[in-house]
């Protein structure tokens, strides 16, 4: 134990796997090099033909002993893939395995959002040669249409108890606005009013903020109000257009896409304005995600090669290309903890 | 294949199926019944009102509900990027449009608004939606009655040129215009 120390190792893991009668199986051990003693020991079994959950489950209780955080094994990310030359729904694992396709209607299919407790996904959709509103269902395992005004139903964002949804629709003028809706699909509140469009809101963690891109200086920037659309402030000032902004998990940056330097990066930024942290340098990079926890974003690249979903530290560290198809795959979704199937 | 080409293919080879050919009679605003000889005659040109007729194209998208005809005499206009406004070259065109849409009456238009593949997907959605806008505000303020046009944004979903260069978004922000009833 005492080399580990010189080595500098926190923590040693001793795990071993294997397949036995048809079950396979992981154990560890960990231990605490400073404390000199073990701290967990752990043993997981699951049917051989199917290996994810074990290692799943794995990294999700070595991960929750070394940080005392849940992991996000039990996550999904959803996102739209031009796989089959349409527009689909399809979720992954957060290590990129496990893809599955969600819609079969073969049209354009835009913007999926879990809603918060996981059994559902909110999406754009141009069936009905209109872009509606959708929900997915998964516990009954059907699909709804649930906002069909005449124009946009689009960007869809769930507030964090699941009973809203504010959504950016068409007014009567022709302008966009964002509009509170709740679960019957009936409009509770217009959030946003006046000169402009106003679209793309996200929810504050606690519920009673909404951050949102508005174009009423004649360039989209982003800004965030109350949920009873008083108090707007602008957020960003850097860069002429600033768009897709989330609200991380934490409560305290906002992530978004910018241009900068005639590119689209993935950016943060601090609730005041003050500081901005930009995270990718490569290509263009759009509608950014968080993970539950807040430690991570999902995000689409589009280079010369293609477009592809990654995920990254919220620094803006440790990139990982999560797809490696041909499609086009874009406009990531991470879903909250699931149920385990 | 051009529009045109493709619509005198189908007059003379489809003539059989009841599908895409326009009407052109003299007095004819009503869309005739095709089939037959009629269909042939109506791929031929004539004139009226200084209009030209001309078979009309069916087409359907992809997972999109119902099909629509387009017309050589509806073109597309251009827009500058995240911009919105009506440009001269567009002003032309629209002009030309208005005529066409006024000589038939009975026509249910609808506008497209299209962008170029830069910015977010839902921002473009906006902006292709006040693309279509601006185009049917021209129209009607040219005499088009506004309650035959119905407009719908794409935004950067359904580019024409899948291209990553400047030409090829310059061609896709854009309005389209589609016939959705005769």
């Amino acid at each position: 134990m005492r080399r580990y120390k010189t080595l500098g190792a926190e923590f040693v893991l001793a795990a071993s796997a294997g397949v036995n009668q048809g079950l396979f199986t992981i154990e560890y051990h960990l231990f605490d090099v400073a404390m000199q003693k073990e701290i967990s020991h752990y043993r997981m079994k699951g049917a051989a033909k199917n290996k994810d959950p074990v290692y799943h489950a794995f990294e999700n209780h070595l991960l929750y002993d070394i940080t005392g955080s849940n992991g996000l094994f039990d996550t999904k990310i959803a996102f739209i893939s031009t796989q089959t030359g349409n527009k689909e729904i399809y979720t992954i694992d957060f290590d990129g395995r496990n893809r599955k396709r969600i819609t079969h209607n073969g049209s354009i299919n835009l913007s999926p959002r879990w809603s918060p407790d996981g059994h559902k996904i909110a999406f754009t959709s141009y069936i009905r040669r209109n872009p509606d509103l959708y929900i997915i269902d998964f516990k009954i395992g059907k699909i709804f249409l649930f906002s069909h005004r005449t124009g946009l139903n689009a960007a869809p964002a769930w507030s964090p108890d699941g009973r809203y949804l504010a959504l950016t629709m068409r007014t009567r003028s022709g302008r966009s606005q964002i509009f509170l809706l709740n679960r019957q699909g009936k409009v509770v509140r217009q959030l946003t009013k006046g000169w402009g469009d106003n679209l793309s809101a996200s929810w504050s963690p606690d519920g009673k903020k909404i951050v949102f891109v508005s174009d009423r200086t004649g360039r989209p920037q982003i800004y965030t109000m109350n949920v009873d659309g008083t108090n707007v402030k602008r957020l960003t000032f850097r860069g002429t257009y600033n768009v897709a902004p989330v609200w991380s998990p934490r409560g305290d940056r906002i992530a978004y896409s910018g241009i900068l330097d005639g590119k689209f990066q993935i950016c943060t930024v601090s609730l005041d304005g003050s500081t901005i942290h930009m995270l990718t340098s490569t290509g263009n990079n759009y509608t950014p995600c968080w993970s539950p926890d807040g430690r991570y974003i999902t995000y689409c690249q589009s280079t010369g090669r293609g477009t592809d979903i990654y995920i990254m530290n919220f620094d803006g560290n440790f990139k990982r290309r999560l797809t490696h198809d041909r499609g086009k795959n874009s406009m990531p979704s991470w879903s909250p903890h699931l149920e385990k199937p | 294949m051009s529009r045109r080409r493709l619509g005198i293919l189908i007059a003379l080879f489809v003539v059989p199926l009841f599908l895409t050919v326009s009407c052109c009679t003299k007095k004819a605003v009503k869309p005739t019944p095709t089939g037959g000889e009629k269909g042939k005659q109506a791929a031929s040109t004539q004139q009226k009102a200084g209009v030209q007729e001309e078979g009309l194209t069916t087409k359907k998208y992809p997972g999109i509900q119902g099909e629509f005809m387009e017309s050589k005499y509806l073109k597309d206009i251009h827009f500058d990027f995240d911009k919105y406004n009506i440009r001269p070259d567009a002003a032309a065109i629209l002009k030309k449009s208005a005529k066409f849409l006024m000589a038939h009456p009975t026509y249910k238009i609808q506008i497209e608004g299209h962008c170029d593949e830069r910015g977010s997907v839902e921002y473009n959605l906006v902006l292709g939606e006040r693309r279509a806008e601006s185009a049917k505000k021209f129209l009607v303020n040219l005499g088009v009655d506004g309650s035959r046009l119905s407009t719908i944004s794409y935004g950067k979903e359904m580019p024409l040129d899948p291209r990553h260069t400047p030409e090829a978004w310059a061609k896709n922000r854009r309005c389209h215009f589609i016939i959705l009833e005769k």
